[in-house]
């Protein structure tokens, strides 16, 4: 079985007036499905960017990242966002939940954008995820009236309910106290456990990385050896 | 299902992110509401003053149509929209054949023949009609009259030196004026009368070469005349109506002129003077702060004697006295006492009007030209010749709802024969007449390509055809002149109003006529009454010109206003378009939602605005919009106008603002669904 997502000479680059960025320089990585994975690095080191490329968000400038197989940058826009729509789910540090929108429409959201379930499918599926994620009692409120750990746990709701093959976390625990930041983290590698959800977080919080089954070291755009131990802290971490 | 599910998800978004965006929601909103609101009150006005107008039009004069030769030089206006007398608009090669065509088509009414041209009617002075009086009385030998004239004339005489006095003082020379002088105490001198009585001729001669030109200039009145078939004017015109007098019997020249004409042209200076300051004070306007009214006033008072010399001498006393009564403590001749009685101010002018007209205007010649007098009409024929004919005035008329307008009261209705005597065209004893002279010396019509062959004898054959061969003109006209029958429709006739029934009018268009016309090949065109009634019918143009661009221009500054909003309300939420995309939410998908949002908001302006819209509308239909000038009468067919709204309006009001709306949002739309999906991850490191 190949690995769900394979990255090959990947380099990305970026111009930024006349400069050009060189936001990773030949990366090679492979994710296999289960894996909960840490991509850690200090800021400006290349983690968002990988993160956009594994995502399906953005296209490598050269080499090739593949996800289930098929290789993004050979795809029109909207293949692409039809795969990420088919493919992930993803949990953003600010949330980035519909305002206008209660829990439960939050949830749903993703569905009704693929429309292949009834509405009835699609009820037994987000009340499924209401009750993991602990919401049963915020439904009908919106996200102005959640708290941030709340609005995480929507989040992780909506990543989740489209079954998706890879789940993308940026920096899921940095708008949260810690506290939270661990409940969430659990949340999730309790999914993991349960229904072998890949996950790939990128993350500067040690506690993250202290529960991941792999630690991608990331600095200047290049990744560093990885280990797949969760007792070691990731050596890059600076500042 | 899930189809239905997304829309109302869509529609759901839409309605949170209207009431989310407040700020956005406020400014769009209010400027696509006033949009709307403009939008339905503009339509509505200018479509009320259409349609107003075109009843006015229509119902005055032109009919729904109005046909005329198609070869005419000028455009056909029924309105005096150039200089006087300008326009030739040909004849209509055959109104018998347009008019059976035109009537045998369903929804038409009639056809009703007419001709429009100028004509003046020339008046002596007070002074000339007096010396014509003069005269007949001395041929009859009534010398109670001849004795009442002279003192008149004396009294006239007087006057006219008193005026000359005051202009000699100011003359480089003053020998011409001295003459003058001269002349009028000459009238006033007994001996000239004993003269006169002696030796009539040489006194009349006199007064009539030397006295008469000293009088105030003679009058003439411009009168633009539709020649028509009376009757069927009447017919089918059901706005006009007889004022004075009466209307023209059949078959007798007569003329009726416009009310407004009469009271406003033909009435005693002074008497007008009042009316005018009565209709001001009515429409509250004061002498105390009006200057113009003042200036009215001060004219009365200078005109005074085209009421003096009117009163004659053995009423003079009793006139006099009944303006004592009124004018306590005045003392001098009847002159001085009109001078003070004419000088009105706010607290008395009542008083004084009804005095006027109880005791002055039954002894004046209250109109220059009287109901029932016999008046000569002059004007010129398109080839200059002079031509006059006299005709009765048999009264006046005006059109209902239209009694102010000027532009209507400027045409005067003749009978058909006056018209074409005065027009040039022959009648049917002058054409037999011609015919007979054409006959007698041989003269035949000849194409121009055998015409060879007819002077030079082409065919040895063919004999030149001697004049006794010509049959007796009366029994088979020459072909150049017209059938004749004794309708009134023989003749000349330039245009010819085409009157539909009501509820064909919107049916039957100008093209329908016209095309049935050229079927026939009557050489004619239709025109719909806009275009017939000359400038006029263009301000309807014109307005709606002045509606469609103030509209365009406060929609282009709404739409850039729109625009921007937008522009801005994209970039606010450009983290959320970045999240919508990056979980898998096609561009398409964006669009879709900002351009609903967008309907929505503009579908509440919309309707909101046409709510408002409504409602003005409803207001002012109640209220009525005053023609507060003389020309707003014609537009507004009536003294107020009531504009009205049907429902076609608001829904296109409301789907215009709309559009603008969709239009205007949709370059930020489309910006928004370009957003990266990159920008819903924390920033760039």
């Amino acid at each position: 079985m190949h690995p769900i997502v394979e990255l090959e000479n990947v380099v990305k680059e970026y111009p930024l007036g006349r400069v050009t960025v060189r936001a990773l320089r030949q990366v090679n990585l492979a994710l296999d499905r289960g894996e909960f994975t840490v991509v850690a690095g200090p800021s400006g080191s290349g983690k968002t960017t990988l993160l956009n490329l594994v995502g399906g968000i953005d296209v490598p400038t050269s080499g090739e990242v593949r996800i289930d197989g098929r290789a993004t940058s050979r795809l029109s826009d909207r293949a692409l966002t039809a795969l990420r729509l088919e493919k992930l789910g993803f949990i953003f540090q600010s949330f980035n939940l519909i305002n206008v929108l209660d829990v439960v429409q939050n949830i749903e959201f993703p569905l009704l954008l693929q429309g292949e379930l009834s509405r009835r499918e699609r009820r037994v599926r987000v009340d499924a995820l209401v009750e993991r994620v602990g919401l049963q009692e915020q439904v009908r409120q919106r996200p102005g009236e959640l708290s941030g750990g709340q609005r995480q746990r929507v989040a992780i709701a909506r990543a989740l309910v489209t079954r998706p093959a890879i789940v993308l976390a940026d920096e899921p625990t940095a708008n949260l106290d810690s506290a939270t930041g661990t409940a969430i983290i659990e949340l999730m590698r309790e999914i993991n456990h349960t229904d072998h959800t890949t996950f790939i977080f990128s993350t500067h919080d040690p506690k993250v990385m202290e529960r991941a089954d792999r630690v991608v070291p990331i600095l200047d755009g290049r990744l560093e050896a990885d280990t797949h131990s969760r007792s070691r802290a990731a050596p890059v971490e600076a500042r | 299902m899930t189809r239905l599910d997304r829309i109302a998800l869509l529609l759901w978004m839409g309605v949170r992110n209207v009431f989310a965006h407040k700020v956005k929601s406020l400014l769009v909103g209010g400027i696509l509401f006033f949009g709307t609101v403009l939008i339905v009150v503009g339509g509505s006005l200018l479509g009320s003053v259409q349609a107003s107008m075109e009843r006015s039009v229509t119902s005055s004069l032109s009919g729904h149509a109005q046909v005329y030769a198609k070869d005419a030089k000028d455009a056909l206006s029924l309105f005096p929209s150039g200089p006087m007398g300008s326009m030739d608009v040909g004849e209509i090669p055959d109104f018998h054949a347009v008019r059976e065509t035109l009537v045998a088509m369903p929804g038409v009414l009639d056809v009703v023949p007419m001709g429009i041209l100028d004509a003046i009617v020339l008046q002596g002075t007070e002074l000339d009609r007096l010396l014509d009086r003069l005269r007949d009385a001395v041929a009859g030998g009534r010398s109670d009259e001849v004795s009442l004239l002279t003192w008149e004339l004396q009294n006239i005489a007087s006057g006219l030196e008193r005026d000359l006095l005051a202009v000699r003082t100011a003359s480089a020379d003053p020998s011409k004026e001295d003459a003058e002088i001269a002349d009028l105490r000459r009238v006033q001198d007994p001996a000239f009368w004993a003269d006169l009585a002696a030796d009539p001729e040489s006194g009349l001669t006199f007064l009539e070469s030397r006295v008469a030109p000293l009088g105030s200039d003679g009058k003439a009145l411009y009168l633009r005349l539709i020649g028509t078939d009376l009757s069927r004017f009447e017919a089918n015109f059901d706005r006009f109506r007889i004022v004075d007098g009466s209307r023209v019997p059949a078959g007798s020249p007569g003329l009726l002129v416009t009310k407004r004409f009469y009271e406003t042209q033909v009435k005693n200076a002074v008497a007008r003077g009042f009316d005018t300051i009565r209709e001001a004070r009515r429409a509250g306007r004061t002498l105390a702060e009006d200057p113009l009214l003042q200036e009215e006033v001060r004219r009365n008072v200078r005109q005074r004697r085209r009421v003096l010399y009117q009163i004659r001498p053995d009423e003079a006393e009793a006139v006099r006295a009944e303006l004592l009564e009124v004018l306590p403590g005045a003392s001098g001749d009847l002159d001085a006492i009109l001078e003070t009685f004419l000088q009105v101010d706010d607290a008395n002018f009542e008083v004084r009007h009804e005095v006027f007209y109880r005791a002055i205007a039954p002894r004046i010649r209250l109109y220059d030209l009287a109901i029932g007098d016999t008046i000569t009409l002059r004007s010129f024929t398109r080839s200059g010749y002079a031509r006059a004919a006299n005709v009765t005035l048999y009264g006046t008329f005006e059109f209902q709802g239209l009694e102010r307008a000027d532009l209507t009261s400027v045409n005067h209705l003749v009978d058909l024969t006056t018209f074409r005597s005065l027009y040039g065209s022959m009648s049917a004893g002058q054409q037999a007449e011609l015919a007979d002279i054409r006959a007698s010396v041989g003269v035949d019509d000849v194409a121009r390509d055998e015409a060879e062959a007819a002077l030079f004898g082409g065919d040895p054959n063919d004999l030149v055809v001697a004049p006794e061969a010509e049959a007796a003109p009366t029994d088979t006209p020459p072909t150049w002149v017209r059938d004749v029958p004794p309708a009134s429709d023989d003749g000349p006739v330039l245009n010819a109003a085409v009157v539909l029934d009501p509820g064909s009018s919107e049916r039957l268009s100008v093209s329908d006529l016209q095309a049935e016309l050229d079927a026939r090949d009557l050489g004619v065109q239709v025109v719909d009454w806009k275009r017939a009634a000359g400038l006029i019918g263009q301000l309807v143009t014109v307005l709606q010109v002045v509606l469609w661009v103030g509209v365009a221009i406060v929609f282009i500054v709404a739409m850039a206003i729109v625009n921007n909003t937008m522009m801005m309300s994209v970039m606010e939420r450009v983290q959320e378009v970045g999240t919508l995309r990056a979980i898998g939410t096609q561009r398409r998908a964006v669009v879709g939602i900002f351009l609903v949002e967008t309907a929505i908001l503009g579908l509440v302006a919309g309707v909101a605005g046409a709510g408002v819209g409504l409602a003005l509308v409803a207001g002012l239909h109640a209220v009525g919009i005053p023609a507060v000038a003389d020309i707003l009468v014609l537009v507004f067919a009536g003294p107020s106008l009531h504009p009205t709204l049907s429902l076609a309006g608001l829904v296109e009001g409301i789907l215009l603002v709309l559009v603008v709306a969709l239009v205007s949002a949709f370059q930020p739309t489309l910006l928004a669904a370009r957003t990266s999906p990159a920008v819903a991850m924390s920033p760039k490191e």
